[in-house]
């Protein structure tokens, strides 16, 4: 049998190529559109050629059977588990940095020493203000006599307690701020989780209309993405394209449904601070990574560590200064006297006693009682190479520049992790972006493609018009 | 790879920041002048330098003592030399007033003069430091020594005060005290603390036996003081069971050794007054206890010296360590200025070839041809 091909059928040829090529075109433009914006997928047409048994083998032409969202689930898990990690140092190095601040806090204000800004190797600090006062108790014993070295031990008394204040309060202030920041970002999980959820329901709805729901996935993966920045979790996607994230085993999204985080008010190891739970159930939500973790981790330990550290600094000085005073003879041969007030033990609270600033004569220098002896003020000063703190084994300075030494590292490990993960995320990122990213070059030459093929659809049409033409006027 | 327009953005940018926080990070310390800015950016090195930092300025502080300390020395030290003068002459004043030919007015014209000597040996006695008697122990609010006088204002005996035997310290380097000022009793009081040599003691005694008891009595220093000798000689032969002989040597050098306990206001009184009564026998019997008054302040201008001495030794270790640790120190903290610039450049260079291919491959695309 001959084959019988009519113009009819050609213009059908035509009038479908055109379809395809123009969807081609669309799809395009709406790549381009979302060059930059953030977690889009870049979509494909898949034309395939058009089945027809009828007209002997030719075929009729082409349709554009779905447009396919560019996407690796693969890399996808990569970079949330990333995601997970980056958020954790991030936030560690972030407070850390503050941290370190407030340790290096009066920096420039009063450093003399030229050739640095860092306070405390210029004695602005801590550190200087301890050899200021065993200097200043020196200074006493070459005049034991005096009322203006009396005044300037008094006076460094009162810096190196106000310097241990301020650092406790300083601690305790950026704890408070974290405490907020967790619940801050409780807050941003649960809307993003709200999110998920509502996204999540439109999803199945989207798909069963016969479309694709390729914007509303691209915006759910862009909000797990988020989500595990905060907090690790764990996702999975159901059939019908709903993602459900898990926390540790415990559902946060079930299809549109959201568990929401809460923060409890517990107090433990004496300070209060809020910790994140479960909404339903009300059991305490483990947390190991992303910046959740982070703030945490700040809040909870490091800080508290510090703060203890700061104590026990405190807690030596006042015991054991007060201890070589009382045995002491002031100007006016008063004895058993105290240089610290021995209530005010902590880091939070430490001053010099009242008695030392209400009078003068009350500060010993004297180890019998005799005006020139300096005897107690020699021992105090020699309390600078005893080791009185950690269990007797670390002088009052190598303590101190122990916890520097760990502020400093904890800092330093921190900003090498973050910057370590920061370029893991861009070169994971660039995988995924290699994936599902637009280039401007592909959708150049996909435009150019498509152009073509539909000029020359248009031009299929038109031959196939003149050809009914000339058939028509026969 | 494909290669997607956001890719190369971020690539670009992401460079471009670390390249930037580089360019920064060498600007700052070369601004700052050190490379610890802060206190991550060399934890370890940050622990050595403040630990360094701290050293020296304790160093400083023993200096200061050290200086203050030298400073009470050498005043300690010019007194006793004026003292020291001061009993020369007297002595020669003795000397004079010894002499048969002089007769009695002569004599009290040198009393007077020796009376003078008294006076100024009691005004040397208060000599001050910053205010402070230095020879009053640790009292040093205190006169040392208070005359007493009669009716004339002669002076009839000098009376110590407080305590003259108190220590007076400085730390001068990590816990080495010295002591700064010379107790006035070792000075103006009978000394407590003569010591006895044995030498060549043992050689006299014909007794073997009597010569082990001798070194055993001694014990292995071979010193005893002339206080510990007459608490010895002061227990009951019965008790001691020491031969008659070997108590006599021991008795000869107590009495040997007794001679040399002088008080020097009390020899100064006892050769005026001993010149007053116009006796040159008493006057002549001063002579010897003059003599050893000048040794020993001459010997406690020795130990003082002495003193002087090891202060200045620690004083120039102490410089000497400054020296080397704010060598260590500017190893640790300061920038290597040339390596830091080479390096600040090149960074610079980097960043503006990351501009410049920035400018050359961003902006084009396909488009630009299509």
């Amino acid at each position: 049998m001959a084959i019988t091909s009519t113009a009819s059928q050609g213009l059908e040829i035509g009038r479908r190529a055109l379809h395809a090529q123009q969807t081609g075109l669309n799809t395009t433009g709406h790549n381009i559109a979302n060059a930059n914006t953030p977690g889009f997928s870049r979509r494909q047409v898949e034309l395939v050629n058009a089945v027809s048994a009828v007209n002997g083998g030719i075929g009729d032409g082409a349709d554009a059977a779905t447009v396919m969202r560019q996407r690796s689930r693969f890399v996808d898990a990569q970079v949330r588990v990333q995601q997970q990690v980056l958020g954790h140092w991030q936030e560690l190095e972030r407070n850390m940095r503050g941290i370190e601040a407030i340790f290096n806090e009066p920096a420039g204000a009063g450093s003399s020493e030229a050739g640095t800004v860092f306070n405390e190797p210029s004695g602005v600090g801590l550190s200087g203000s301890l050899s200021r006062f065993w200097n200043a108790w020196q200074d006493l014993a070459n005049v034991p006599e005096s009322g203006a070295a009396r005044a300037a031990v008094r006076q460094e008394g009162e810096f190196l307690a106000t310097t241990l204040r301020q650092y406790h309060g300083q601690l305790l202030d950026t704890r408070l701020e974290l405490d907020l920041e967790v619940q801050d970002m409780v807050f941003e999980i649960n809307e993003l989780l709200d999110q998920l959820a509502s996204v999540n329901a439109e999803i199945p709805q989207a798909r069963f209309a016969g479309g694709t729901a390729g914007d509303l996935e691209d915006q759910r993966d862009r909000l797990v993405d988020q989500l595990a920045l905060m907090v690790d979790i764990s996702v999975s996607e159901q059939d019908d394209g709903q993602m459900n994230v898990l926390l540790s085993g415990h559902n946060l999204v079930e299809g549109d449904y959201a568990v929401h985080l809460e923060v409890r008010q517990l107090t433990q190891n004496g300070t209060t601070a809020g910790r994140v739970a479960f909404a339903d159930d009300h059991t305490l939500a483990p947390v190991r990574e992303g910046r959740l973790r982070g703030a945490m981790e700040v809040r909870d330990e490091v800080i508290p560590d510090l703060h203890a550290k700061l104590d026990e600094i405190a807690g030596g000085f006042v015991e054991e200064v007060n201890r070589l005073h009382r045995d002491g003879y002031g100007r006016d041969g008063s004895h058993g006297i105290n240089f610290f007030d021995p209530f005010k033990t902590g880091a939070s609270n430490i001053a010099v006693s009242d008695a030392i600033k209400e009078d003068l004569n009350n500060l010993a220098a004297s180890a019998d009682g005799n005006a020139g002896d300096n005897g107690t003020a020699l021992a105090i000063s020699g309390l600078r190479n005893r080791d009185i703190l950690a269990g007797d084994t670390a002088t009052v300075e190598e303590f101190y520049n122990e916890l520097l030494g760990e502020v400093g590292s904890l800092s330093k490990e921190a900003q090498t992790m973050a910057e370590n993960h920061r370029l893991f995320s861009q070169q994971i990122e660039n995988r995924r972006q290699s994936v599902q990213g637009v280039s401007l070059n592909d959708e150049a030459s996909q435009l150019v493609l498509f152009q073509r093929a539909y000029q020359a659809a248009a031009r299929t049409v038109s031959i196939m018009d003149e050809l009914l033409e000339v058939t028509v006027n026969i | 790879m494909r290669v997607t327009t956001q890719m190369a953005v971020g690539t670009l940018v992401s460079n471009l920041d670390r390249s930037y926080e580089r360019i920064v990070r060498f600007q700052n310390e070369l601004s700052s002048g050190t490379r610890l800015n802060d206190l991550s950016d060399d934890p370890a090195a940050i622990e050595r330098s403040l630990a360094l930092r701290s050293e020296l300025r304790n160093i400083e502080q023993f200096q200061k003592n050290i200086d203050d300390g030298i400073g009470w020395l050498e005043l300690s030290e010019g007194t006793l030399n004026e003292m020291e003068t001061l009993f020369v002459e007297v002595r020669g004043l003795a000397v004079q007033g010894a002499t048969s030919t002089y007769n009695a007015s002569q004599r009290n014209a040198i009393a007077d003069q020796v009376d003078q000597f008294l006076e100024h040996a009691i005004s040397l006695s208060e000599a001050r430091y910053r205010g402070r008697y230095i020879f009053s122990g640790t009292q040093t609010s205190d006169v040392p020594y208070v005359p007493q006088r009669d009716q004339n204002g002669n002076i009839r005996e000098v009376r110590p005060r407080g305590n003259a035997d108190g220590a007076i310290e400085r730390e001068v380097a990590d816990g080495i005290v010295m002591q700064v000022n010379i107790p006035g009793r070792e000075i103006f009081e009978d000394p407590q603390q003569i010591v006895i040599h044995m030498g060549k003691l043992p050689d006299r005694l014909e007794d073997e036996g009597d010569a082990t008891t001798l070194r055993n009595l001694f014990g292995e220093d071979g010193q005893m003081t002339l206080n510990e000798l007459r608490g010895l000689l002061a227990t009951p032969n019965e008790d001691l069971g020491l031969s008659a002989e070997l108590r006599g040597v021991l008795e000869e050098q107590r009495d040997d050794y007794a001679s040399r306990e002088v008080n020097p206001f009390g020899v100064l009184i006892e050769l005026r007054d001993a010149l007053r009564n116009n006796e040159p026998e008493s006057v002549r019997g001063t002579l010897a206890k003059l003599a050893s008054m000048r040794e020993r302040i001459s010997s406690v201008r020795g130990l003082v010296g002495a003193r002087v001495n090891r202060m200045e030794i620690t004083r120039n270790v102490l410089d000497r360590s400054t020296v080397e640790m704010t060598s260590i120190l500017s190893n640790d903290e300061d920038i290597d200025l040339s390596a830091t610039i080479v390096n600040l450049q090149q960074e610079q260079d980097v960043f503006q070839a990351a501009l410049a291919s920035g400018n050359v491959v961003v902006p084009q695309s396909l488009m630009d041809f299509i």
